[in-house]
């Protein structure tokens, strides 16, 4: 499972002699009723022992197909024909009293979001036993479901085991899932989106332990990911699927090298993080996959692809296999010998090219140099939740963020990087004004908050605006755009006589027509309800916008638009930017400093390239280990930097440096590094400009060693 | 869990107080004078009044007349009633018995047929028995508690030769006692199987939406322990909040059935207590009331809390 160049087409090569695991022969689901179709002519053959991606935007029908080929789905809303053969059972066809004995038996499943997947009222070992229980139970089921939650990484499992789901993190439910699904040790193992819910860290926790698992019991696997990291990471062989068809599949090596259909090509150079700005612009696909339809003919990407042509409204294009066990439905697949057209391989790609690029404004200027001028300034700032009450004897106290000092200057973008409960968000929060700090002060534009009079306090409300990480929950579905931008412009003080000229610049300037000012919220693409946030941000004219997670929900074909169009209003309005962000890679590109926290605490902060290339804190260094990357030979030779457990309570954050519990060159390795844990570093900058790291050991030897190991 | 009960018992005797003086007050604002009422005659002297309202402390100020109830209530004296002279604590003890049986029995078996033909509704959609269900759940809320009696005694009472009015305690033997109970459980049970039937079926829909039913689906769980575990369960949580909240209204449809049925419970108490202005019955039935109705919602909670661990700490 480590290694698998050169082994791809062997591995398919042992395919056609070896009966498949399971037989996916044309299978077609629609809805009851309508009949829109959600997957289409869908085959599929799976190896045992192989793990085969699938990759596609949201709403391609990934789940769906996978749910489908299994049997799972709900027959009262959707129809399927087609077989999918395992051994001598229909998975489709045939009774649930023939399928209950495969399912969890033969097939095991990790789906997405373990909240919602287990149970709340059973706890995980009584979940974990009901599979022995189904399967005609076994004696000593007790132990092992300890056993198990043990082989997955639960520490204490004995008394892990009577925990609730809601008691646990979600790394934990993760693999208590993943428990679940290898309890029979089946011979098929699917993971749907397994780890898109958590932070990085404990993804590649979650992508660590189902590789061994996988390993030790030769299981086929299915990998459902949007995340094309993820999938060069793992899979032997792709499967890209796209508006319910599968476009293209092969061997992933192949695949990721030389993506054949336009779509693939596409997806591998939208991802932002890793492929970054060609020639100043963010990559991305224009337009949004088309709305399923039982009327329609033809090639569903066309709308998007640069390659089209008449053939492709004319008739819907036939998985064909162009060679090396590569199969493409495209009527002008791409040549692989046009070396411009490759995959990610970074820098190389034009911009555009291939693309139809999308005209909004033309490529941005090169970055001035910031201006000195600070408009908004964090100075040592902590926030305190649940503070001591004379109600209860000893209420816990969280420092969501601990003395932190920031700056953001006027046409600066600063970056903010860490896991969740990091306290990243807390800062935004206190930054805009939303939240007051504990102690410490927000100074803007030279005065201290705290000793502003009520309306040079509204003025700063509104001279700081915030962008969230769900922009359709953000917005009130109840209004129409107009009315939602009309409130924002008056709130402003916009002159209302012309207030309607207004909304129609500010949709404009994000790249919308007026048009738009008409429609419900509901009605919009995630990308597009965005857009729209981040317009009524810009109705009141701030001067720094603080912009949560904003691209993290969107589909990595449109987040590239959103971070061109952040870039653009930047570079038109000269506002400061907080971008706060996971994805370390956009950050990287995107911002001209960046600031790393971990328990509420800056540990490094400097020029975003130099914090991010080279990260000098063994935690960013983690960060940036943990974070996939689309490229399968990159991804596989590569060590990597896994951090042991979860990030510890902020109601209890550990003595000295926060982060010695799971350092991987603090005391847990190196015993003699005492002062990590007596001490609690400041920042430091070793070399005296810009970038300061908070770690007594910075650019030691075993520091530096492990900085190889991630660049 | 204890913690839990405890506090929970500590804030409701605030709310036990706001309640005795609520009535205490609204009691001495009705219309009608006292002394009539208690001496059954138009024109008292004004020495034979000035002699009752002394003896009854009446001439006090309200505060002073309420904390001196208060007072010998928390003694255990719930005083005398105004006609007969009887302690009033075992006026109540008596009368409260057919009521509580007749309200605990009709909650019970309204969640157990509500139960199975909301949970049978929800997993048959559209088919007969979903129809039947609805069907039961419409009439059940819609027709009020005495016309379903009246339907119950034409229909079913020759029949099955069931009494149509009295009561007989269980010590007149259990076939006495359930001749007399059946209609009057029947007649309140009705109203409350078709709010819960419609309550079940919704929480069921929903609870067979939910990802974990799939992954139970998936693991290779079926039947009575996929229905049990991960459709009951964790659907019941609402519909036993209600049931509970129900328990406390159901009181107030005693109170009709009560009459329909002619049963001296304590209906019926309160009923002839309130016309004859008899202060302390009034007071000490309020009481007891908010004292069933503490008790049930405490109950609830306790219910509440096992069944879903989320709320537990």
């Amino acid at each position: 499972m480590t290694d698998i160049h050169g082994e791809g087409t062997a591995l398919r090569g042992a395919t056609a002699t070896v009966a498949p695991l399971l037989s996916v022969r044309d299978m077609t689901v629609v809805t009851r009723g309508s009949q829109v179709p959600i997957v289409s002519d869908f085959n599929l053959d799976i190896a045992p022992g192989e793990t085969v991606g699938i990759v596609g935007e949201s709403g391609c029908g990934k789940t769906t197909a996978v749910l489908g080929m299994l049997g799972l789905l709900d027959p009262r809303q959707l129809a399927i024909s087609g077989s999918a053969r395992y051994g001598d059972t229909d998975l489709i066809a045939a009774p649930d009293t023939v399928r209950r004995q495969i399912w969890g038996r033969d097939v095991g499943i990790i789906y997405q979001d373990a909240l919602r997947a287990l149970n709340p009222v059973m706890t995980v070992g009584q979940q974990i036993a009901e599979v022995f229980e189904a399967h005609g139970g076994r004696p000593d089921a007790k132990e092992e479901v300890v056993n198990l939650l043990a082989r997955v990484g639960i520490a204490s499992p004995e008394v892990r085991q009577h925990s609730y789901p809601h008691e646990l993190s979600g790394g934990m439910r993760q693999r208590v899932m993943a428990a679940i699904a290898v309890a029979m040790r089946p011979r098929l193992l699917v993971a749907d989106e397994p780890t898109t819910a958590l932070d990085v860290t404990i993804q590649a926790q979650v992508l660590e332990l189902i590789r061994g698992l996988v390993a030790e019991m030769n299981m086929a696997t299915v990998l459902i990911s949007h995340d094309l990291g993820v999938i060069a990471g793992m899979c032997d062989r792709v499967v890209v699927l796209y508006a319910g068809r599968i476009v293209e599949q092969g061997d992933a090596a192949a695949v990721f090298e030389a993506p054949r259909h336009p779509y693939t090509r596409a997806l591998l150079r939208a991802t932002p993080g890793y492929v970054g700005k060609v020639a100043g612009r963010f990559n991305f696909i224009p337009g949004t996959p088309p709305a399923p339809s039982a009327a329609r003919v033809g090639c569903a990407f066309r709308e998007r692809c640069s390659e089209a042509t008449d053939a492709c409204t004319a008739r819907t294009p036939e998985l064909v296999e162009i060679g090396a066990g590569i199969e493409v439905a495209c009527f002008h697949p791409i040549d692989p010998a046009r070396t411009e057209d490759r995959g990610p391989a970074k820098g190389s790609a034009r911009a555009g090219s291939g693309v139809v690029t999308v005209i909004e404004r033309g490529p941005a200027q090169p970055t001035e140099e910031p201006q000195a001028t600070p408009i908004l300034e964090a100075r040592n700032v902590t926030r305190v939740y649940g503070r001591r009450s004379w109600l209860r004897r000893s209420a816990a106290v969280a420092l969501a963020v601990d003395g932190v000092t920031l700056t953001v200057r006027a046409g600066e973008c600063v970056g903010l990087v860490g896991e969740s409960g990091s306290g990243k968000s807390t800062l935004g929060r206190l930054l805009v004004g939303m939240e007051d700090p504990t102690s410490g002060e927000i100074v803007f534009d030279g005065r201290p908050v705290s000793r502003m009079s009520g309306a040079e306090r509204r003025a700063f409300r509104r001279s700081a605006q915030m962008i969230y990480q769900d922009p359709r929950s953000s917005l009130n579905r109840s209004y129409s755009v107009g009315s939602i931008l009309r409130t924002a412009l008056r709130a402003g003080g916009a002159d209302s006589s012309d207030v309607d000229a207004q909304v129609a610049d500010v949709l404009e300037r994000v790249g919308l027509s007026a048009r738009y000012a008409e429609r419900y919220p509901m009605s919009l693409s995630g990308g597009e309800c965005q857009r729209v946030a981040i317009a009524r941000a810009l109705c009141v004219r701030p001067k720094v916008l603080v912009a949560d997670e904003a691209i993290s929900s969107l589909d990595v074909s449109v987040q590239g638009q959103i971070l061109n169009l952040l870039a653009d209003i930047q570079r038109d309005t000269g506002i400061g930017i907080v971008f706060i962000a996971h994805d370390l890679g956009v950050v990287r590109e995107l911002c001209d400093t960046a600031a790393v926290m971990y328990l509420g605490r800056i540990v490094e902060q400097g020029p975003a390239k130099d914090v991010l290339s080279v990260p000098q804190h063994p935690y960013s260094m983690a960060l940036k280990s943990a974070a996939p990357i689309p490229d399968p030979r990159r991804e596989r030779s590569r060590r990597r930097i896994i951090l042991l457990g979860d990030p510890p309570s902020a109601l209890a954050p550990p003595k000295g440096c926060a982060f010695h519990t799971r350092c991987p060159v603090g005391p847990l390795n190196h015993p003699d590094r005492t002062a990590c844990i007596d001490d609690r570093p400041d920042l430091r900058s070793p070399d005296g400009a810009g970038h300061a790291v908070a770690c007594h050991y910075v650019g030691s030897d075993a520091n530096t060693a492990l900085l190889g190991q991630v660049t | 869990m204890l913690r839990f009960i405890v506090s929970r018992l500590v804030s409701t005797v605030g709310a036990l107080f706001v309640l005795t003086v609520v009535t205490f007050v609204m009691v001495r604002l009705m219309p009608g004078d006292v002394v009539t009422t208690l001496t059954g005659i138009e024109n008292v002297s004004d020495e034979a009044r000035e002699r009752i309202t002394r003896e009854y402390g009446l001439d006090q100020p309200l505060p002073v007349q309420y904390l001196r109830w208060l007072s010998h209530v928390v003694q255990g004296d719930l005083g005398r009633t105004a006609l007969t002279g009887q302690p009033v604590a075992s006026v109540l003890a008596e009368k409260i018995v057919p009521s509580l049986q007749i309200a605990i029995l009709a909650v019970m078996v309204s969640v157990v047929v509500a139960v199975s033909l909301g949970t049978l509704a929800a997993v048959r959609r559209g088919r007969l028995s979903d129809r039947f269900a609805t069907l039961t759940a419409i009439v059940g809320t819609s027709l009020p508690d005495f016309v379903v009696g009246l339907l119950l005694i034409v229909l079913l009472a020759r029949t099955f030769g069931l009494a149509t009015f009295g009561y007989e305690p269980l010590s007149e033997g259990f076939l006495t006692w359930a001749r007399h109970i059946v209609l009057p459980v029947l007649a309140l049970s009705l109203g409350l199987i078709g709010l819960l039937t419609r309550l079940t079926k919704t929480a069921v829909r929903e609870t067979l939406q939910q990802e974990y039913v799939r992954t139970a689906r998936s693991k290779g769980v079926h039947g009575w322990r996929l229905l049990w575990r991960h459709i009951l369960r964790p659907s019941l949580i609402p519909v036993i909040t209600s049931a509970g909240l129900q328990l406390v209204a159901v009181i107030g449809g005693v109170v009709v059935i009560e009459v329909v049925f002619s049963i001296p419970g304590m209906g019926k108490l309160i009923f002839d207590a309130l016309r004859q202005r008899d202060y302390a019955v009034i007071q000490a039935a309020t009481l007891a009331i908010g004292c069933v109705a503490v008790a049930v919602s405490l109950l609830v909670d306790v219910i509440y809390r096992q069944l879903d661990p989320r709320l537990r700490r």
